[in-house]
This record gives C-alpha cells, structure tokens and sequence, in this order.
C-alpha cells in the first residue's frame, strides 16, 4: 500500500509567530529565518576555488573578509545561475562563520502565524528533508523553509587531504 | 558596581604570572648551581609578591600555601637548611601549585581543600603547625614595604545625576562630564535607562537617561562639583562621599604591597627596559585597519592610472607618497606583533628536566638565538610541536647514561635549541649528540606495522622519513611521553599547517638534528601575482627562484609522460597550474607563456603560467567559514582591484602528479 511519508520535522516555529526571509531560486520560493540572515549583498566578482563542485561558486570579498558563495540553483536544482547584475547573495552568519548564498531573487519578510508551517512531504531519498525544516501554503504561495545549519554544513562537505602521488 | 580594587587585581594577575614564571626559571637555576645567592634572593622576593597580593584580595588558600613556601625559603636563605633533590622537587611541584591557585582565583573556581597538602608535607615534614601559628595579618602588615609607602587619602563619592530631558538641547553632552571625571580618579558610570520610552513615543532630542557614578579620587569634593558647573542648572545631582571606615586604610595599602613588591622584583630583573602590555585583540585590530588602509590606496592608484594622469603629476606623486607611507605603518605594526622566541624556549629547560628525570636520564638544555624575533601568532603554534619534539629527543635520541659512557660519550646528553633568521624564514633547529637514528630497526618496525611492504628497496633517506610516518613509533612500551605513535606525523602536520617545514638530519652514533623553517610572520607575505588563463594567484617570492620564457628546445618528455624542461643545464620538472587546476583558455605552451623556478625542499621545479603581473605585498585572509579545504593553496587575500585571490601552495603543487588529486570524489561522495 502506498503511504506517502511525512517526517514530522520538528522546529520551535511551528508554535509562534516567526518572521523568514524569502527569495527564489529557479522559480520556486524558499525562506530562511531573519535571525540567521546577516545581509543581503549584491553579487560581486567571486574568485572561483578550482577542483571545487559548481556549487561552490567561489569565494567573495565582503568589506575586507573571505566569503564563501554557494550557488543554490546549483545545488537544488543542477544547473548553475547565469548570473545577471540583479542577483543578489544572502549572507547566513553562525557565530564566526559567515557563507553567502546566491539566489535569483529576494521577496519580502514573510511572518508566520502558530502552527501555519507544515512539515515536509518526504517521498523518497532526495536531500529536501535534509535541508528543508518546513512548509509554508499561503493564497498562491507555497515556501520551502531553509534549515541554515546544513547549508553551513555544505563546508565541511569534507576535503580530505590527497596523500601526493609519488614517481 | 566595580569594587575599587578590582582594576588591581586583573594587573596582579598579570604580574603574578610573571612571578610563577621567575620562580621556575629560578628554580632550575639553583638545581644547577645552589650557591646563586641571586637566585635564591629573587626566588624569595617573587613568593613574596604573590603572597602580598594574596593577601589584599583574600585569597586564603593561596596565602596559606605561599607563606609555607616563602618560610623554608627563607630558612634556606639564612643557611638553617640545606636543600636537597627531594625538597628541589617538592619547590618546583610547590610552584605548579601556585600556578593551579592562580588560575583558579582568576576563573573564580573553587579547588579541594586538600590542595596542596601532599606537597606542603614535602616541604614541612614536622613544624608545620608552628609555622602557621606563628603567621598573623599583623605580623605581615608590619612588614617594612607597607611603612615604605606614603598615600594620599583616597574618598569614594557615589554621585547620582539626573538630566533633565532637554539638556542635550542645550548643547551639553554627559560623555564629556563623566570624561572629566575621569580624569580625577577612578570611576565607573552605571546608567538607569528604566525611564526611556518605546521607540515609537521616542524623541530623539531628549534624553531619557540618568547615572549612578563612583568615583575613587584624591581630588576635594569642590573639584567634582566644578565638573558639573555648567549644568548643575539642568540636572538634579547629589554627591555622597562614603565614610572611610577602618578597614579601608588597609585595604587601600595592600593593592600597593602587590604593586610595589611587583615593580621591586621588575626593577632587580630588568632596569632598562620600557615595556607596554597590550591585548593582541588590540593588535589584530590595528593590523585589519592597516590592511584595509594600504587596500584603498592600492585602489586609489589603480584608478589614477586608469584615468590616465601621467607621472610627475602632484596627485600621482602624492598617492605613491601615501603607498610608501602605508607599507611603512604596515611594517612597523607587523613589527609589534613579533616577539623574541625566549618567551617559547623558556618552557622548554622544564619539559627536559621532567622527561630526564623519569627516565633516568641526564640531559642538559642549551639555548641559543632566544633573542631572534618571531610573529606571536606562529609562536603560539610552536609551543606543543617544540616540547613533543624535546621529549622525543630525550625518549629516543639520548641514551641511557651507561650506553653513553660504553661509547666514549659523557654521560650527560646534551640538547642544542638554536633559532636564526635566513632569508626571510626563521630556522629552529634542535639536535641532540645521542645516538642518531637505527635504520635497521625503524624499518624492521615500519614492515612489522604494515606501512611499508617488506620488497621495497628503500634508500637510506626514504627509511629516514619513515617515522614522520602515522602510526610509527619504535618504543616497545607505550610511555606517558612518547611511543604512541601520535609522533613526529602530528608534529610535522602542525608545522605545515603555518607554512613551515621540517627536515631530519642525522649521523649514526652521533646525534640527530631536527630543522623548522617557519615564515617570519603568518599575517603577510611578498607575493608575485601571475596569471593563469583568466586567473590570478599569488605566489610567495620566498619560493621563488627565477622565471624566465623558456625556448621550445628546452622542453623534454621523460618516460613518455612527465614533462621536463632544461633550465642553464638544470633538468627539471615541469608543472602546468592550468592543468593542475583544470583552468580552461590558458597557455599551454611553455614558450608562449613564462615559467617560474620554484624551489621545494632540495628540488627545483618549474611553473607553467601565462604571464607575471607584478610584486605586491598581501596580507594573508582565512575564509570566513571553516572546513573548506583548499588543496595547492594555503590562503586568500584580497588584491587591489578588491577581488580575492588564492595564494599558492608550492609544497602542494611540486609534490602532486600532473593532475590534480582526486578531490573532487570525495565531495561527490559526501553530499
């Protein structure tokens, strides 16, 4: 019998009023909560970091600091942004750490009421649940709310030092 | 509210530090010579210090537990006692105390109770009881340095001032007031803030504060009153001395036992020195400004030359005046940050001492170049490298005394700590006249831990290299120290990870000699920026030998695949960055393009780019979230035109294939 799954993802959201900041990425609409966003930047030149995923679309000079860039199109969706001057990085800060994330477009702040965000659908093996914390519907808008601790995961994704290859 | 003599106590800290540390170098001294009447003077007066401080901020353990000290100390001064190997231990031990004490009532932790009694018993086998009977606050306030000192009557004034709101209309601004206040004494400003509104009833003309003020001053009430002369109109103000009760005048004494007792010790130690203590959150600080600075007239430049004004032009001469002037700051603030390595080598006479004396060795310390200079950052990270590596060197390098003897050595071994300079490198090196390395057993161990395949035909420097290896060691017994095969690899990765390197040398029956090269400072470095394709890296001058185009006859193929060029009669390996770093539309003929001789440890290799594009100093960035890794480059900057560029790896880039590694299987792997 075919169930469809659902994860019940648990976030302190799901019982206050919390406000996200919205964007998209190929057409579809993502959030991420306010607390985490440090600001919005537009693009600049990114220097790439070679033998890197495309994902990883380089690193950017963020008043004097080395910042990292991910491509979320990208990422989500496999192909990378053609970048315009109208794209825009949103930089998460963690503590020290700070990664930008490019993004087609940013919207609005998006406040959510108690207990509007629903969990994700999770049907099979893809990485939506683990990126993914929620769900917003609202009028004709459906938003994917972004977890930001995978995203900053998305470092650590793990060089492992080559040992040389010897003569 | 700040107690008065908190201020002091964060200095008493400081100083207190200081103190443990002449105490432990005191201490070694007198274990080599117990005549060194100085020493022993100095030894006394540091304890004595540190029990004075005690004292005024009622560190009852710390001032129990010194007060022993300080009296066998003194018992040993006078000649009642004389020390012995046991007691030299329990006095070193009894430091370490102190130090824990310290730490503790720095942190405001509590210890056990029992802290310190076993090595209390060490030091008084029998009197114990007398001597703390004997010991009384009174006793100690007598004490000649207190007489010494002649004070003016401090008062303590709490202050409350309530503006009214309109004062800021009036012009009158109550950071000035509380600076001027300043000036007279001590004092800290707490604010009510209880009275301002919500942001939306907020008028940003008025002010919605009032203060509670302490100050601690010499100066008469009149002088306080006259601070708020011109606004006594506007405000509501009350000034309250406190009554100076009778325990004040020793309380307002004792901070300055611990200060004058602190700068008797300094004067005896070092008489001409000025120094400053400054926090290196200061220094970094002033380093990102000065970066940020030399950046913009990087920029600057840029743009005047794109506008097209020609030199000898007042605005271009003038903004090149400024670069000079800004590389100059540049300098001189790195120069702040570089400390004399005796700071790091002073713990090191201790950790030979300890290792010697548990395993029954004699070995002795000798130091030298502890006056050479070297960036604090880089310092930091030597620390544990450079005392894994003394204890190896004692563990294995030195033998046993009888085994040295048998040999026609002396039977005290000798450690040699060196530091130079050379080329803009800092070279530590410590070599020990122990007995080299064995060849026959560091192999016959590696086969036996599986890291080396017993058909292998290795070269006596390839055996050698072998214990930087992981999971190597030769001990049999796994010891506290060393012989947990967590080795010379850990050692070595650290050093690497600073941008030093380290090489072995060694005679068999002889001795071993361990090399560092470690870069002057980790905050800049003197790059050659090149281009590679539509890329540019910074490549550090340091590694550099020569670049030069080469002809197309000098370029050979070994083997079938290795490229090779011949540089004046040099045959050499050829590396291409475009194809190390899969850069699409670069220069793949080395004629057409240029090569840079790089040099990595005793071999020469040649670098394929497009094109030199000129010298520039960079100032070395880490990327602002942790874990990428970046294989063949070893940090960013930021250039002029503002853009980040990646600086290279040399150590990486000779030691690879032609191909970049497989890095990228393991991302694909992972996420």
């Amino acid at each position: 019998m075919l169930t469809t799954e659902t994860t019940p993802v648990a976030t302190e959201a799901n019982s206050c009023a919390e406000q996200y900041l919205t964007f998209t990425v190929q057409g579809e609409e993502y959030g991420i909560a306010i607390d985490q966003v440090r600001e919005i930047k537009v693009l600049s030149e990114t220097t790439r970091l070679p033998n890197t995923p495309d994902y990883l679309r380089g690193v950017m000079n963020l008043r004097g600091q080395v910042l990292p860039v991910f491509d979320l199109r990208a990422r989500f969706h496999g192909v990378p942004t053609q970048v315009t001057p109208t794209h825009v990085v949103v930089v998460l800060s963690q503590g020290t750490e700070m990664i930008g994330l490019l993004v087609d477009a940013v919207l609005d702040i998006l406040e959510t009421v108690a207990g509007e965000i629903t969990p994700v659908p999770v049907r099979d093996l893809s990485d939506a649940g683990h990126f993914l914390s929620g769900l917003v519907t609202r009028d004709a808008r459906m938003v994917a709310l972004l977890s930001a601790a995978p995203l900053f995961e998305l470092t650590r994704a793990g060089f492992i030092h080559p040992a040389p290859t010897t003569h | 509210m700040i107690h008065p003599l908190d201020q002091f106590k964060a200095t008493y800290f400081t100083e207190a530090a200081e103190l443990v540390e002449e105490m432990e170098r005191c201490l070694l001294t007198l274990e080599r010579t117990p005549q060194d009447a100085e020493a022993l003077g100095a030894l006394f007066r540091a304890v004595h210090s540190i029990k004075g401080g005690a004292l005024a901020f009622g560190f009852e353990a710390l001032v129990r537990f010194t007060h022993v000290v300080e009296t066998r100390l003194d018992q040993w001064r006078s000649g009642e006692v004389h020390i012995s190997d046991a007691w030299m231990d329990g006095l070193l031990q009894a430091r370490d105390v102190i130090a824990t004490m310290l730490a503790a009532a720095q942190e405001e932790r509590s210890l056990p109770d029992a802290m310190g009694e076993a090595v209390l018993a060490l030091l008084h086998p029998a009197s114990d009881a007398q001597v703390m009977a004997d010991f009384s606050i009174a006793t100690f306030l007598e004490d000649a340095v207190i007489q010494e000192l002649a004070l003016d009557a401090v008062t303590t004034y709490d202050i409350v001032f309530i503006p009214q709101p309109e004062l800021l209309l009036s012009g009158n601004d109550p950071l000035r007031l509380f600076a001027a206040l300043r000036n007279l004494g001590t004092l800290s400003v707490t604010a009510d803030v209880s009275a301002v509104p919500d942001i939306a009833a907020l008028d940003p003309t008025l002010l919605y504060l009032r203060w509670h003020l302490v100050l601690s001053t010499t100066a008469a009430e009149s002088a306080i009153e006259e601070v708020f002369e011109f606004v006594r109109h506007l405000c509501t103000l009350t000034i309250t001395p406190r009554v100076a009760d009778a325990a004040s005048p020793a309380v307002v004494t004792a901070p300055s036992v611990a200060e004058a007792s602190g700068i008797q010790t300094a004067a005896t130690a070092t008489a001409t020195t000025t120094t400053l203590r400054v926090e290196t959150a200061k220094i970094d600080l002033l380093m990102n400004m000065v970066s940020e600075l030399l950046m913009t007239q990087s920029i600057l430049s840029a743009r005047m030359h794109e506008a097209q004004r020609y030199q000898g032009d007042d605005l271009s001469t003038e903004i090149e005046a400024l670069g000079r002037q800004s590389r100059a700051l540049q300098e001189a603030v790195l120069s702040i940050r570089m400390q004399p390595v005796k700071t790091l080598f002073a713990r090191m006479p201790r950790v030979v001492r300890d290792t010697a004396h548990q395993l029954g060795k004699e070995v002795t310390l000798v130091m030298e170049g502890e006056h050479t200079e070297i960036d604090s950052s880089v310092m930091e990270k030597l620390a544990d490298p450079l005392s894994h590596m003394i204890r190896n060197a004692v563990d294995h390098g030195i033998e046993a005394a009888a085994v040295r003897v048998a040999a026609g050595k002396p039977a005290q071994g000798v450690l040699r700590l060196s530091a130079t300079t050379s080329s803009g490198r800092v070279l530590l090196t410590l070599s020990d006249d122990g007995a080299g390395l064995n060849r026959a057993r560091i192999l016959e161990k590696a086969i036996a831990r599986g890291l080396v395949s017993p058909e292998k035909n290795l070269s006596e420097q390839e055996i050698d290299q072998l214990i930087f290896l992981p999971g190597f060691s030769t001990a049999d017994a796994v010891t506290n120290l060393s012989g947990r095969g967590v080795g010379l690899d850990v050692v070595r990765k650290n050093i690497e990870s600073i941008g030093g390197t380290v090489r072995l040398s060694h005679r068999p029956g002889a001795g071993t000699c361990l090399t560092l090269s470690l870069p002057l400072t980790l905050a800049s470095l003197d790059g050659m920026v090149v281009q590679v394709g539509a890329e540019h890296y910074v490549l550090p001058i340091a590694s550099m030998v020569e670049s030069l185009r080469p002809q197309p006859a000098d370029r050979r193929t070994l083997h079938g695949s290795q490229q090779m060029l011949q540089v004046r009669g040099e045959t050499m390996r050829l590396q291409s960055l475009a194809r190390l770093f899969r850069i699409p539309d670069a220069v793949e003929d080395p004629a057409q393009g240029l090569v840079v001789v790089v040099e990595h440890g005793d071999e020469k290799v040649a670098l394929l780019v497009d094109a030199l594009l000129g010298q520039q100093q960079v100032v070395v960035k880490t990327i602002a979230a942790s874990g990428i890794s970046l294989w063949g480059f070893s940090g960013t900057t930021v250039l002029g035109n503002g853009r980040v560029a990646l600086i290279l790896e040399v150590n990486d880039i000779c030691s690879a294939g032609a191909f970049p590694p497989a890095t990228q299987r393991a991302w694909e792997g992972l996420c």
